[in-house]
C-alpha cells in the first residue's frame, strides 16, 4: 500500500497508509491529514487516485504547495516524491503499489485521531522543532521574524516572602520561605516551628506559587487567623498580613 | 488518616503489548508509573527499568539516608521531594545507558510520575505526558503540565486545548527518560487533607477518557481498587488505542477511636485550647 511519511525538518511525526482514493489535506481538523501549524491553510491540498496513480493537487493555498522545490498546481506523484506544505513534509512512498479503485476502502473521511506511538525529540531536534512550530505565531508565514525566546525567561522574578515573628514562642525569629511548602505548627514536618505543649501540630501551610504565596488551613481548621479572621480556606498572603496561631504572632513581608 | 490504594494496568484493545509498568510500595508510600516507548520489547524494558531503579534508590535511601542525591540537592524542595527526583535523574541514565547497549533497544524511552506521600506532604515528579490529578472536593485537579509538543505551544498561546486534543502532533513529547544523558525533571510538593484523592495515569486514559468523565468515578462508593477497574474499562470503552494505567491513593479518615482511647484523650486534655 502505498503511504505518506509526515515530517518536521527530520523528524518523522507519522505514517499515513494511503488508504481512500481521496485524501485532503490541511490545517482544519475535518482534513484527513492534519497539519497543525499556521503556515498551512485550512483546506491547503488533495491527493485523489487517477487510474493507478496519485495525483496531488493545491487547493488554492495561500502559501502554495511545493513537490520536489517546485511550486505546483496539479502533478501526478512517483515514488519518493517530496511534498512540502509549509514547514513540514510529506514523502511519497509506493510500497506495494497503489491501490486500485476496486481495492480502495470506500470509507467515510472519519476522523483519525492519531494514537501512533509516542515518539520523543532530542534537545537539538526540540529546540528547532519549537522555535519553528512556535515562529509563525508572529503572523509572518515565511521567515521567522518574532523573537522565540524560552517561556522562562518571560516569568518575572519570583519575589521572595519572609515571616517575622513579633511575639509568642518559635524557634527562630524570621524564616525566610524559599521552600514550595512550608509548614507552621509542633510536627517535625514544620519549618515555621512552634513551641509549647499543647502548640497544634500542624496550624498552617504556606504554598509558594508563581511569585506568589497562599496560605491554607490544615485539617483542623480554626488554628490559625490572618489579619483577625479564622482562615478556613485558602488565601493568598499579602504585604503586612498578620498571622496569629495561639499566642504567636508573624508578619508577612516581601524581600527585594 | 490511612491510605487506600488501588491500581490496574491493561494492554488496551489495539497494542499487542503492555509498554506500562507500575509499582506500588506502601511501606514507603511511593507511586511511580512509567509508559514506556521503542519498537519490540524495547518500550518494556525502559518502562521497567525506570520503575525499578527509582523504587531501588528509595529503598536504599531509607537504609542509607545519607546516600548521594544524584543532580544535586534542590533547596526549595523537601527531602523526600528530592529523593525523588534522584531516583528519577538514575533511571534516566540506567535507560539512556541500556538504549546504547543493543541495537533492538536503541532509541528507547519512557515517561514517568511519580508519587510520595509524607503525612500530608505529597512529592510530585515527572517527566513526559503521563499525569498526576488531584480530586478534592468534586473538583479534579492536573497537578502535572504534560511535556508534550502540543502542550508547550497551548502554553505560548499559539493553539487552543481543544485544538490540541486533535492535534495530529499530540504524540510528540518534549521530554523523556533515556532520551538524553541526563534529564530535567519537574518537581512539586503539595499539601493534602483528608478525603484527598491521588490519581496516576498513563495518557492511554487521558487521551481516551475526558477528565469531565474521570471525575464522576471518583465519587461514587467504589474501593480505590474497584474505582481503577472502572477507570481502565471506561477507557477501553473510549476504544482502549493505548495502554492503561491507573494508580489511586485515597486519604481516608481513621475509623473512630475506641471509647477508652477517647476518654484517655479527654482526661489528657488533647482538645484543650493551646496557650503559651
Amino acid at each position: 500500500m502505498a503511504k505518506l511519511i509526515l515530517k518536521f525538518e527530520a523528524a518523522v511525526l507519522k505514517e499515513i497508509p494511503l488508504k481512500k482514493t481521496s485524501l485532503s489535506i490541511g490545517r482544519s481538523p475535518g482534513n484527513d491529514v492534519v497539519i497543525d501549524n499556521l503556515a498551512v491553510s485550512g483546506h491547503h491540498a488533495r491527493l485523489s487516485i487517477d487510474e493507478d496513480h496519485y495525483v496531488l493537487e493545491d487547493m488554492n493555498s495561500l502559501n502554495g504547495t511545493f513537490l520536489n522545490n517546485q511550486r505546483i498546481r496539479r502533478s501526478t506523484l512517483k515514488d519518493g516524491d517530496e511534498i512540502v506544505i509549509g514547514k513540514h513534509s510529506l514523502v511519497y512512498r509506493e510500497e506495494g503499489g497503489v491501490m486500485s479503485h476496486g481495492m480502495v476502502e470506500a470509507t467515510q473521511p472519519t476522523q483519525q485521531r492519531s494514537m501512533d506511538s509516542t515518539m520523543v525529540l532530542d534537545t537539538k531536534q526540540r529546540r528547532e522543532f519549537l522555535a519553528k512550530a512556535t515562529s509563525v505565531s508572529t503572523g509572518s508565514t515565511g521567515e521567522v521574524t518574532g523573537s522565540t525566546g524560552p517561556v522562562e525567561g518571560e516569568a518575572p522574578k519570583d519575589r521572595l516572602g519572609c515571616l517575622i515573628v513579633l511575639d509568642g514562642r518559635t524557634d527562630q525569629r524570621e524564616y525566610i520561605l524559599t521552600s514550595k511548602l512550608s509548614v507552621i505548627g509542633k510536627s517535625d514536618m514544620a519549618s515555621v516551628k512552634l513551641r509549647g505543649w499543647f502548640a497544634p501540630r500542624v496550624a498552617a501551610i504556606i504554598n509558594r506559587r508563581e511569585g506568589g504565596y497562599n496560605i491554607a488551613p490544615s485539617d483542623k481548621a480554626g488554628a490559625a487567623k490572618v489579619n483577625s479572621e479564622v482562615l478556613r480556606a485558602p488565601r493568598e498572603l499579602r504585604e503586612g498580613d498578620m498571622i496569629q496561631i495561639g499566642r504567636v504572632k508573624m508578619q508577612f513581608n516581601f524581600r527585594e | 488518616m490511612q491510605i487506600a490504594v488501588g491500581a490496574r494496568s491493561d494492554t488496551g484493545l489495539v497494542r499487542q503489548n503492555n509498554e506500562d509498568q507500575y509499582v506500588v510500595d506502601l511501606s514507603l508510600n511511593l507511586y511511580v508509573l512509567c509508559d514506556g516507548m521503542g519498537g519490540q520489547a524495547a518500550g518494556e524494558v525502559a518502562s521497567k527499568l525506570g520503575v525499578d531503579t527509582i523504587l531501588e534508590h528509595c529503598r536504599q535511601a531509607v537504609q542509607d539516608p545519607a546516600l548521594e542525591v544524584s543532580g544535586g540537592v534542590n533547596s526549595e524542595f523537601s527531602e523526600m521531594t528530592n529523593r525523588l527526583a534522584s531516583g528519577i535523574r538514575l533511571s534516566n541514565k540506567a535507560i539512556h545507558e541500556a538504549a546504547d547497549q543493543s541495537p533492538t533497544t536503541s532509541g528507547m524511552g519512557s515517561t514517568v510520575v511519580a508519587a510520595r506521600l509524607n503525612e500530608n506532604v505529597l512529592s510530585v515528579a515527572h517527566v513526559g505526558d503521563s499525569r498526576i490529578y488531584l480530586f478534592r472536593e468534586g473538583e479534579l485537579r492536573q497537578l502535572t503540565q504534560d511535556h508534550s509538543l502540543v502542550m508547550e505551544q497551548v502554553r505560548r498561546g499559539l493553539i487552543s486545548p481543544e485544538e490540541a486534543e486533535q492535534s495530529e502532533l499530540a504524540n510528540v513529547i518534549m521530554r523523556a527518560l533515556g532520551a538524553e544523558p541526563t534529564v530535567e525533571v519537574d518537581l512539586d510538593e503539595h499539601w493534602l487533607h483528608e478525603g484527598d484523592q491521588v490519581l496516576l495515569c498513563s495518557d492511554g486514559l487521558t487521551r481516551m477518557v475526558p477528565d469531565a468523565e474521570i471525575a464522576p468515578v471518583l465519587t461514587e462508593p467504589y474501593t480505590a481498587q474497584q474505582a481503577c477497574e472502572r477507570l481502565v474499562e471506561l477507557a477501553n470503552e473510549h476504544g482502549g488505542e493505548d495502554n492503561v494505567t491507573v494508580i489511586l491513593v485515597r486519604l481516608e479518615a481513621d475509623p473512630p477511636p475506641a471509647w477508652w482511647k477517647k476518654a484517655l484523650h479527654t482526661v489528657l486534655g488533647g482538645d484543650r485550647e493551646w496557650q503559651n
